[in-house]
């Protein structure tokens, strides 16, 4: 079996804080995802010649990603089934200021969705995927895609509009 | 076309081919609340970015990194592994005395180092009384952090508890030389027991960074021998936060 060359390994290593965001996003927990990272990492590089060349490499490790976290740690995840909103200052400094409560509230709003929309919101509005990127990382039709999207997005928008200061 | 939402989305997002956009961009002009539709979408857009931009400037956990290079993983992921390595290699099965004699030796030449080369600068040790006492950074870190968190300049590995019930956790300062060591709650401050002075950058050559949980063999053995019961999970450590490691 071939080993992955050292500049694949490069590219993964500087995709990291990505695949990071992107688990966070998925788990909702900060060592769920890094467990996410790490077995999708290890798997990425046990089949990196599955990897098509010129095609994107983070779309494929995002989808490695989204499957690790459905194969192997979901089941075991440390966020229970419902999800607690972060807290003040969890992740941004306090003191709290409007701009902070927004960009919290704005978190929180993604966290809150449906797990399948959450993953599709993620990639195409935050990681910057098309649609059809999207498609293939999560190996579902292009169609799939863009209602999980505009239901997602109905949804944020609807909360986002009650919750941010005007 | 009709057109609805989804395509408005499609639109904002970029997505549509030459011909939708031109029928859009028509619609647009024609109906502002199509075009506030539009806007609304990019918003969202650059709300999501911004509320997610944080992560892309955290620290990545060395395990990670480790991962993606290829590189072995971290010495010591649990106490029943080290115990074993330590019982199966001689060299290693020191007893405690032993340790102490030869740690005190490591401690002194690091903290000489510290002390002379860049003493107003380092606040992570104070000495007090003949003990080393962590400080600054190092003690915020031990009292603060949950293992293997990520952090700029400190990295807690390991916490557990000694035979006498009192918490002790390993960490490992990253930078230009790699310090490794263990610490133990006393009273209200950290005392140090051991420090251990890793490879310079330098010496591990262009494009190796310390594995931040690292726990040296040394550091390992010594865990090995202290410890009682199983390295703390996340759970523990919170709630062993929560009460001031007493």
């Amino acid at each position: 079996m071939s080993s992955p060359s050292t500049q694949m390994r490069d590219e993964v290593v500087a995709l990291l804080p990505r695949l990071r965001r992107f688990a966070r996003t998925l788990t909702r927990d900060r060592s769920d995802a890094d467990d996410v990272v790490q077995i999708a990492v290890e798997r990425a590089l046990v089949r990196h010649d599955q990897w098509r060349p010129g095609s994107r490499l983070d779309s494929w490790l995002f989808g490695i990603v989204r499957n690790a976290w459905i194969d192997e740690v979901r089941a075991r995840s440390r966020r229970s089934a419902v999800f607690a909103p972060e807290e003040a200052g969890e992740h941004i400094g306090n003191p709290a200021t409007d701009e902070d409560f927004d960009m919290r509230a704005i978190r929180n709003a993604l966290f809150e969705l449906p797990e399948e929309q959450r993953c599709v919101v993620s990639l195409v509005l935050i990681e910057g995927l098309s649609y059809q990127e999207a498609a293939d990382a999560l190996e579902i039709p292009i169609g799939t895609v863009t209602s999980r999207l505009a239901r997602g997005r109905a949804t944020l928008q609807t909360q986002l509009a009650q919750e941010l200061a005007p | 076309m009709k057109i609805d939402e989804e395509i408005l989305m499609a639109y904002a997002d970029g997505e549509l081919d030459t011909a939708a956009r031109t029928t859009v961009e028509a619609a647009l002009l024609e109906d502002p609340a199509l075009a506030a539709r539009v806007a609304a979408h990019r918003t969202l857009r650059e709300q999501m970015r911004s509320a997610f931009a944080s992560e892309l400037d955290e620290p990545v956990p060395s395990q990670l990194l480790a991962a993606a290079r290829g590189e072995p993983k971290i010495t010591v992921a649990r106490l029943d592994d080290a115990r074993k390595r330590v019982h199966a290699d001689p060299r290693t099965n020191w007893s405690w005395p032993q340790w102490s004699a030869m740690a005190a030796s490591v401690v002194f030449g690091v903290v000489i180092g510290q002390f002379t080369l860049r003493a107003p600068a380092d606040d992570f040790y104070s000495s007090e009384s003949g003990a080393i006492v962590a400080a600054g950074q190092l003690d915020h870190a031990l009292t603060a952090a949950l293992a293997n968190d990520g952090s700029d300049h400190v990295n807690i590995g390991i916490s557990f508890r000694d035979r006498a019930g009192v918490y002790c956790r390993s960490f490992a300062r990253l930078g230009e030389v790699s310090v490794t060591g263990l610490a133990c709650r006393d009273g209200n401050t950290w005392r140090v027991d051991i420090l251990e002075r890793g490879a310079t950058q330098a010496e591990m050559g262009p494009g190796f960074r310390t594995a931040g949980s690292m726990v040296s063999p040394a550091v390992a053995a010594v865990i090995a021998a202290r410890a009682e019961g199983d390295m703390l999970d996340r759970d523990a450590e919170l709630a062993a936060r929560e009460r001031g490691w007493q």
